[in-house]
């Protein structure tokens, strides 16, 4: 059971896994998901961001029930619940889940990019760029990616107190009364917020690359607390911020809020936030493209950067082949969705028969008694 | 060493990959004017910056060009066809309007500076009473390189400092697609070739259409609910027992609340001021304790009564700058916009209740 575990010098603490699940939550999805979330819930979107971010709290306690018990990557554990050909099938399809986000994520940041600031800049020129860079940063191995976590994540935190600036032309009148949804579309903009929260998933792969790994879970839940933190604000200073109609219409309505930032010295501060979030998506882009080319290397016993020298050449093409906002959306909206049920279906699923196992086994072993 | 060559090449081969835009050589829009033309659409008209290439380095003057066309981004590219630079709107600071066109609706201005993310959120829209291109030819001419920024700063010391209500791009837009109030601009004329601010323009939801005007004084009123002043200035004429007079009350600093009843058809509107006496054209001396106590009361009666008449004109009118409906909206369950202003806005009552406080008479008793 213990055979891919890595060696101790690759390891990283267990507080890391704050700067993991944190890192790998925020990332472009804080740009735009109000509005998805508001499509559902209205004004009562602040309660969904709340009730989503328990519900992924517990989908990370079940997972880690899971982890714990076999101390090793979800690879293994797919073998020894489903056999060898089952196992190793499902965990290609979470490979290339990881692999599918790295490139929405890159995608979507490309897309930003091209409508506020380079119109003209072409998808394959950044994507190939970026390619290049994760190439680098992936043969310095998991301690290098989990650093780039923990530079994406002290770095722009700055720019959260930022967010707090609009609060000047808030409208407290907005968000009243409360509770105007019923409990089921509140539940609905929970769902959506999900979407939002994805990232913990990441752990699976990464568990065995925590020194100590089990005391990491109050780590990991607190990563995901200070994310939930920061998803709650930013929509409540937009919902205070915004009309409904007006911010039904909005793409990113965290960057649009920036627009109302100046500062003697800058006079449009959203151009800042926009590139300090290049250091936000960094982290999440390496570290899904380290978590499926271990995978990869894991199911097929091959080395990791021969895993790395496909894959990474398919991830400079797949963005050239999103051209439009329409394009990208479905493509983002097809992948936060499978995200979803991995987070909140899969995994939930997987403690179950892990569970169902441990009884099988259990009662076996008392009847031999 | 390979790593470093390999970064060295990116970084040879990146440099302008894209567009640039160097400062001097576009046209960095200032001011865009709109006028009415009548079935064309509108005629728009903007100001941008110009860099004298040869003579003293300093100096800059203020070019304006217009076309006719009938959406915004269309006439930018009419406008590229006659500039000797490309024209970029990243820098607008004025929006303004003449009310012949505000009348049709600003919907279709708005809507593309919205989209455009070049484009500011603390722009400044105005209404202009005259024809918007002469104001911005006349200022071209007269104030040479700050024609541009001239009016938007005009507008910013008026808010700030004056009578006139906070309003932006952002405001502007909020209170546009916001179902319980309505948008207000400032309204602008010309004093003697000199752009100047008499007031404010209320437009209608949704489409934007100027519906209704409100001079000076109600503009204050305005202000006083929709945001609270810290700094304003209001002339009263003192009639009271043995004073008489023109008072001058400055800096008036003011807290206001507005409750609704459960069912939407009772407002209570208060308001706590707070003023600085500064000039007394009377000829008793501003120490007499019975004197300022008349101020505030005439200051009192005055206000109340000037609210009252404010919201009956409002309610007569239809519109809602003030956000009554939003109001109502934050307080009911069953909240339905077409019927709060089909039925409740021009049928609701409401007690105005004022306070005054003189807390200073300046350096002199």
């Amino acid at each position: 059971m213990m055979s891919s575990q890595p060696p101790k010098y690759v390891q990283t603490p267990p507080f890391s896994a704050f700067f993991l699940v944190h890192a790998m939550q925020i990332g472009v999805g804080v740009l735009g998901f109000q509005r998805v979330v508001m499509e559902a819930s209205g004004y009562d979107a602040w309660m969904s961001v709340l009730f989503a971010g328990v519900g992924v709290s517990v989908s990370i306690w079940l997972m880690y029930i899971i982890l714990n018990t076999y101390e090793a990557d979800i690879v293994t554990i797919h073998k020894l619940l489903f056999g060898s050909l089952i196992g190793n099938a499902l965990s290609l399809i979470l490979m290339i889940y990881f692999f599918v986000v790295a490139v929405v994520i890159l995608r979507t940041f490309i897309e930003v990019l091209q409508v506020w600031v380079f119109y003209d800049l072409q998808t394959w020129v950044l994507s190939v760029l970026a390619a290049v860079f994760f190439w680098f940063a992936l043969n310095g191995g998991f301690r290098l990616v989990a650093g780039l976590c923990v530079f994406g994540v002290l770095f722009p935190s700055g720019l959260f107190i930022i967010l707090y600036l609009p609060l000047e032309y808030a409208e407290i009148n907005n968000i009243l009364p409360i509770l105007q949804h019923n409990f089921q579309e509140v539940a609905l903009g929970a769902k959506e917020t999900i979407l939002a929260y994805i990232g913990p998933e990441l752990l699976l792969m990464a568990y065995p690359f925590i020194e100590r790994a089990r005391l990491s879970h109050k780590w990991a839940q607190m990563g995901h607390a200070a994310t939930v933190y920061i998803y709650f604000s930013v929509m409540v200073v937009s919902l205070l911020f915004y009309s409904e109609m007006q911010i039904e219409r909005l793409i990113w309505p965290t960057l649009t809020m920036l627009k109302i930032v100046e500062f003697p010295f800058i006079e449009r501060f959203e151009y800042v936030g926009l590139f300090l979030w290049l250091i936000v998506v960094t982290p999440n882009i390496a570290l899904c493209l380290w978590a499926s080319s271990r995978g990869v290397k894991r199911i097929f016993s091959i080395r990791q950067r021969t895993a790395l020298y496909v894959m990474l050449p398919i991830f400079a093409t797949l963005p050239t082949f999103f051209a439009d906002r329409q394009g990208i959306e479905t493509f983002n909206n097809a992948v936060s969705t499978f995200g979803l049920y991995i987070l909140i279906g899969y995994l939930p699923f997987l403690f179950i028969i892990h569970q169902l196992k441990r009884w099988l086994k259990g009662g076996r072993r008392n009847e031999t008694n | 060493m390979k790593r470093t060559k390999c970064v060295l090449v990116f970084l040879l081969i990146l440099t302008s990959c894209v567009h640039t835009e160097i400062i001097d050589q576009i046209a960095l829009v200032q001011t865009i004017a709109v006028d009415d033309a009548g079935e064309d659409g509108f005629e728009k008209t903007v100001t941008f910056p110009v860099f004298l290439e040869q003579g003293e380095e300093s100096l800059m003057e203020t070019k304006a060009l217009s076309t006719t066309s009938s959406t915004l981004k269309e006439a930018k590219t009419l406008l590229n066809m006659r500039s000797q630079r490309p024209v970029s709107y990243g820098q607008i600071r004025t929006v303004i309007i003449e009310d012949d066109y505000a009348e049709k609706g600003l919907e279709h201005i708005v809507e593309p500076l919205y989209r455009d993310p070049l484009i500011g959120y603390r722009l400044n829209l105005a209404i202009f009473d005259v024809n918007t291109k002469d104001v911005i030819e006349t200022i071209r001419d007269r104030d040479k390189e700050r024609a541009g920024v001239m009016i938007s700063e005009m507008i910013d010391q008026n808010q700030e400092h004056e009578n006139i209500p906070h309003t932006d791009l952002h405001r502007f837009l909020f209170t546009l697609y916001s179902d319980g109030r309505d948008p207000v601009l400032p309204l602008m004329t010309t004093i003697d070739d000199h752009p100047a601010v008499q007031g404010i323009g209320v437009l209608t939801s949704g489409k934007g259409k100027l519906v209704h005007t409100l001079d000076l004084k109600e503009s204050f009123l305005l202000k006083l609910l929709l945001s609270g002043s810290k700094e304003g200035t209001q002339i009263f004429n003192i009639e009271e027992g043995p004073f008489s007079g023109q008072a001058l009350i400055d800096q008036i600093d003011s807290k206001r609340r507005i409750k609704v009843n459960e069912d939407g058809t009772h407002y209570e509107i208060s308001l706590d001021l707070k003023g600085v006496l500064t000039d007394f054209t009377g000829e008793t001396n501003t120490d007499e304790p019975k004197l300022i106590s008349a101020i505030e009361k005439t200051v009192k009666r005055e206000v109340k009564d000037d609210m009252e008449n404010l919201v009956k004109t409002l309610q007569e009118k239809g519109v809602d700058p003030i956000g009554f409906g939003e109001k109502y909206r934050s307080q009911t369950r069953d909240w339905n916009a077409e019927m709060y202003y089909d039925t409740l806005y021009e049928n609701f009552n409401f007690d105005v209740d004022v306070k005054m406080q003189v807390i200073q008479t300046g350096a002199i008793e």
